[in-house]
């Protein structure tokens, strides 16, 4: 196990190296960061001065490596706009984002486990079909047009969820359910395949053979054996889920990480992007890594293959 | 005895609860593929299908509601918007820059992870190595706040969302071709070619090649449908076309502040983006079962 994890970690060192090289590229881009981050009717003078301040005018190499310092304590500049540390304005909002990612998922595997084990036991039925094509249906759905279809509906009109806003358990339900609808599709669906492809599996054949019952069956061969797949796409799909805050905190005005990249874009304060893109990046990538090393406890041939 | 060890024909078998749903999954497909057809033909021929400009402003009727009639007699099936502008036509039109960019992204982000994916996977060592971690260091970011954020930098235009969205799309493709070319290239008939004295582009073209196609074309089915709720996405950020060029994505955004007052102005753009979209996933998900079922999406 402790083998295992050491085998893992340098491929997590060049994932965030990779990030971190990613987040500064990402304003060099358009050329010259400084016409970037400054309003555009910013003079030369201004422009020049900024770009000197900013250490834009040294080689792009010494750029980098200064870069990097700063990245490894944790250090993106000062927001442009707040005038405050940008990675701490970033991880402020980081437990927002956090609850709605997690009722967002809850709410998928509250639809999408009996569905796919529905879907796949009853396979090649009309269940089946009605299943698939309900996944296939939810994964059709814009994020925001969801949002915006539930806020009318259950907002405007019958009046049983707030509109917009953080608070309570009700300002919750809609942002969760918009965001989660996707993933429930695709959760559905990979379900369904890991379910179906279990129950094909020899050991399953002889439990049925023995005349095992057919709960048994599920729980303790099926299910056992299909989880492990499907906990690798909840890694992956949580951290999907965070990408696509960023739609649904705007659609709802929540206050949360997504929300503020796009404010910070929409204000050109690419300190504030960076920061962001770094931290979701950074999480996806430990979220990832958790995953893959509980993939090892629940599984012993990963441990000793 | 004969009677009962006689074998059930194959049309029997097939017959009854297990045939139905096949068929009616190739029915969603046959349905998707129309509705598909459908929107292209309206998108190409939009100036003709479209009751009115997209861009004509009337502020005398400003948000009518869906089959409002005006004073010149024209009626406008799915209502005005805050300029007075048809919601039909400029549905019509928005289609254009969905498909567009959904169709044209994936044929930048195919051919580019089918050949990252091969060359990586062919001559394998250390630009293996380097071409999958990019990957890797690509898929640590969700594609969406990748996007956003180059596009932010860039600048948003037509041109900038095709490429950004078909250079950022190659890494599932290299992924699956690079898995599929290790295989294959272990197998007897590659192994016969070299010992023929093949080439590598031999090799690769007439024997690694036709044998992933199916694959990606199945992939690039299921990313068209990916691209086109990705352009939404951004164009509801106002990182897409930029106004007044009409796209579905960017009419959401606009009428979204007038969700209460005005409820076509959101909810008929996305019905077209549900629409497509759908229909797109119902062509692929056929696709996937006839051409490569054990591609799990």
């Amino acid at each position: 196990m402790l083998r295992y994890t050491l085998e893992r970690v340098p491929q997590l060192v060049i994932a965030l190296l990779g990030v971190s090289a990613l987040a500064f590229i990402l304003i060099r881009l358009s050329g010259d960061p400084a016409q970037l981050m400054l309003p555009s009717e910013a003079t030369d003078a201004q422009i020049r001065a900024f770009r000197h301040e900013m250490g834009f005018d040294r080689p792009l190499v010494v750029q980098y490596v200064d870069f990097m310092r700063h990245v490894l304590y944790g250090d993106f500049g000062q927001s442009l706009r707040y005038q405050q540390p940008a990675l701490s304005l970033v991880l402020d909002r980081l437990p927002a984002t956090g609850t709605l990612a997690l009722a967002a998922m809850i709410v998928t595997l509250a639809v999408a486990l009996p569905a796919g084990i529905l879907s796949a036991q009853r396979h090649d039925t009309v269940w089946d079909v009605a299943a698939t094509s309900g996944a296939l249906t939810g994964q059709s759905m814009p994020v925001f047009w969801v949002g915006i279809v539930l806020i009318l509906l259950f907002s405007v009109h019958w009046r049983l969820f707030p509109t917009s806003g953080s608070g309570g358990l009700a300002h919750l339900v809609l942002p969760a359910v918009t965001l989660g609808l996707y993933t429930m599709g695709r959760m559905t669906r990979f379900i369904r395949s890991s379910v179906l492809e279990v129950m094909h599996q020899d050991y399953v054949r002889t439990a049925r053979a023995k005349g095992a019952p057919r709960r048994a069956v599920l729980t303790s061969h099926i299910l056992r054996n299909a989880w492990l797949p499907i906990l690798t796409l909840l890694g992956v799909e949580l951290g999907a889920l965070l990408g696509g805050a960023v739609i649904t905190e705007t659609v709802f005005a929540w206050p949360g990480m997504g929300r503020l990249v796009v404010t910070a874009i929409y204000s050109r304060d690419y300190p504030v992007v960076q920061a962001a893109v770094f931290a979701i990046a950074t999480i996806f990538i430990v979220l990832n890594l958790f995953v893959d090393l509980s993939y090892a406890v629940l599984d012993p041939r990963v441990r000793y293959g | 005895m004969a009677e009962l060890a006689a074998p059930i024909p194959a049309s029997r078998r097939r017959a009854g609860v297990l045939r139905r749903p096949v068929s009616l999954r190739g029915v969603l497909a046959m349905c998707g593929a129309v509705v598909l057809a459908l929107e292209i033909g309206m998108a190409i021929g939009a100036p003709w299908v479209a009751p009115s400009s997209p861009l004509a402003q009337d502020l005398a009727s400003r948000l009518k509601p869906p089959g409002w009639v005006d004073a010149a007699g024209t009626r406008h099936w799915l209502g005005t918007d805050t300029l007075g502008r048809d919601v039909l036509s400029r549905v019509i039109f928005g289609s254009r820059v969905s498909l567009v960019v959904g169709c044209a992204s994936v044929m930048i982000s195919a051919p580019l992870g089918l050949a990252t994916g091969m060359t990586s996977a062919y001559y394998g060592r250390a630009l293996d190595a380097v071409l999958m971690r990019i990957a890797d260091v690509q898929l640590a970011f969700p594609l969406i706040l990748l996007v956003i954020a180059i596009v932010a930098v860039v600048g948003p235009s037509l041109l900038n969302l095709i490429l950004v969205l078909g250079i950022s799309g190659w890494v599932i493709y290299a992924r699956v071709v690079r898995s599929e070319t290790i295989t294959l290239r272990a197998k007897e008939f590659t192994e016969a070619a070299r010992a023929q004295g093949a080439s590598d582009g031999r090799i690769i073209f007439r024997h690694i090649l036709p044998n992933t196609i199916s694959s990606v074309v199945v992939l690039a089915t299921a990313t068209v449908a990916y691209m086109i709720l990705l352009e939404s996405s951004l164009s509801f950020l106002g990182l897409g076309v930029q106004p007044p060029t009409p796209s579905w994505g960017g009419m959401v955004s606009e009428g979204r502040n007038y969700v209460s007052l005005a409820w076509w102005l959101s909810v008929f753009p996305g019905v077209g983006i549900f629409v497509t979209v759908l229909a797109v996933n119902f062509i692929g998900d056929r696709m996937r079962d006839v051409l490569d079922p054990h591609l799990t999406l």
